[in-house]
């Protein structure tokens, strides 16, 4: 399972290199998203610094949103879906594949946003650890949903407006966890381990999930 | 205590014709 | 024939037990018991908004789990089980909205704000989308099959993310540095007739709840069924039509 998976991370990994459309279209998106955040909460700094965690976030669940798209969009042409399915790959780790390479396609976004939010909002975090943890955890567990919802509703011609509305309610955990992490380490108060623990009772619970239905999913 | 009664009320007439709507789609589709 | 004049009178039982329940936990909530001490009049809410919400959030989400998990393992697959998960969600989307509803009425009595960040208001919220989301994928035009399996990925996934949605809101909200009016939750304290009032609540809304379902069910098979005669009949005069072509 985890060699099929390695295999179809780097398939996914090599299209999204040579297409760029990470870099090109899903970034851009980000930094405007910080741009018309700042724009919308107004230049007061403060504000701006105390609302920094909510946007890097929501950027992200919307990256998310994108990502998704772009995974499940990546086998429309030439009948690659059913090309994949028949070449015998273990179901799970198509699923792993596909989910490890949305999962680092959102952490270099992470990274930018990140930076992002330091240098427009004012928002430097005093501890780093829970927020890059937190990063990580979250990149995983969105990236399993993503590719989950983006398989879910993949063959309706509605993909577009459908994907929003399926996974937005789901990820709301990623969304409050993580701003919270964010806010903590901003304001130097104490480590928030239940949020980690939550993010990663999300992960593991997606990831498994993922795992067990696969088959079911691909005959969909 | 209005808004109680509107509480009541709304719920009242939403489930009320949720209901009548499930028996006339109950009777209305195929021989009984 | 037998099985369903059975099944039928089993289900205008609990219509009926339904309907008194319900009843008597309008007479009880709204003049029977008491005023709170601390809320007034308003409490006589809690008859009505906590056992929808247990309906909506518990039964109902808990339902179309469990019937989606049944018709995704290959032992038990039957399309009974995505009827009934189907059922469950639409009449759990009912109810969830007149959740919302009534802790929005009940906020609005309370702190004078139509909406209230307590923790079980916008966990109700988010789970409402969940369900939508199950019944817009149920619209996609497919194969019944197909839907079918994607409805009860859909359910599944909706569900394992109810316990952390619940409880991300929770600490959401209570572990909210400023403390403010709004930070109380919608929880008094319930004793004597109001308890009874309260259970009885409960009792009712249950048993709505499987009235409805099971009304919806019967709607959701007949359809099945008609829909899957009209394609036998849609093959059969295609038949006739090519095998008439080919004997002229």
């Amino acid at each position: 399972m985890f060699r099929d998976a390695l295999l179809v991370a780097k398939k996914d990994l090599r299209i999204e290199l040579r297409s760029r459309v990470l870099l090109g279209q899903v970034l851009p998106f980000a930094v405007a998203c910080l741009l018309l955040f700042a724009l919308a909460l107004g230049p007061d700094r403060d504000f701006l610094r105390r609302a920094a965690p909510g946007v890097l976030w929501i950027t992200m669940l919307f990256a998310a949103v994108l990502a998704a798209q772009r995974s499940a969009g990546v086998e429309d042409d030439d009948g690659a879906r059913d090309r994949l399915i028949l070449s015998g790959l273990d179901p799970a780790g198509i699923f792993l594949g596909k989910a490890l390479a949305v999962t680092l396609q959102l952490l270099a976004l992470a990274l930018v946003l990140t930076a992002g939010t330091i240098v427009l909002f004012g928002a430097t975090p005093s501890s780093w650890w829970p927020l890059a943890v937190a990063e990580i955890l979250a990149s995983l567990g969105l990236g399993f949903t993503s590719v989950l919802y983006g398989s879910l509703a993949e063959g309706t011609k509605l993909r577009e407006t459908l994907l929003p509305l399926l996974s937005l309610p789901t990820v709301a955990p990623i969304l409050i966890a993580g701003t919270k992490v964010y806010a903590a380490s901003l304001s130097g108060a104490g480590v928030p381990a239940a949020w980690l623990g939550l993010l990663a009772v999300f992960t593991l619970a997606y990831g498994a999930v993922g795992v067990l239905l696969s088959g079911a999913l691909q005959e969909t | 205590m209005s808004y109680v009664i509107a509480g009541y009320l709304c719920s009242a007439v939403v489930l009320a014709s949720y209901a009548i709507n499930l028996i006339l789609r109950h009777r209305r589709g195929g021989s009984r | 024939m037998e099985e369903q004049i059975a099944k039928r009178r089993w289900v205008s039982v609990v219509g009926i037990l339904a309907a008194i329940s319900l009843l008597g936990t309008v007479i009880m909530g709204l003049w029977v018991t008491p005023d709170d001490a601390v809320q007034g009049a308003v409490v006589r809410l809690v008859y009505i908004h906590p056992p929808m919400a247990w309906v909506a959030l518990y039964l109902a989400f808990g339902l179309s789990a469990v019937a989606s998990l049944l018709y995704l393992w290959p032992r038990t697959r039957n399309d009974r089980w995505d009827a009934l998960a189907a059922s469950a969600v639409e009449v759990g989307v009912v109810f969830n909205g007149l959740t919302l509803l009534t802790g929005a009425i009940w906020g609005r009595d309370t702190w004078g704000v139509w909406w209230t960040w307590d923790a079980r208001l916008t966990s109700t919220a988010i789970l409402l989308l969940l369900f939508l989301g199950y019944m817009a994928i149920r619209r996609i035009p497919a194969d019944p099959e197909i839907r079918a399996r994607r409805c009860a990925i859909m359910a599944i996934f909706a569900f394992v993310d109810v316990p952390i949605v619940h409880f991300s809101v929770l600490w959401w909200q209570t572990l909210h540095q400023s403390a403010t009016v709004l930070n109380a939750k919608l929880h008094p304290t319930i004793h004597g007739s109001m308890a009874w009032t309260l259970l009885l609540g409960f009792v009712a809304f249950t048993l709505l709840f499987v009235w409805m379902v099971a009304l919806r069910f019967a709607i959701e098979k007949r359809q099945a069924s008609q829909a899957r005669s009209e394609l036998d009949e849609a093959i059969r005069e295609r038949r006739a039509e090519t095998s008439e072509q080919s004997a002229s």
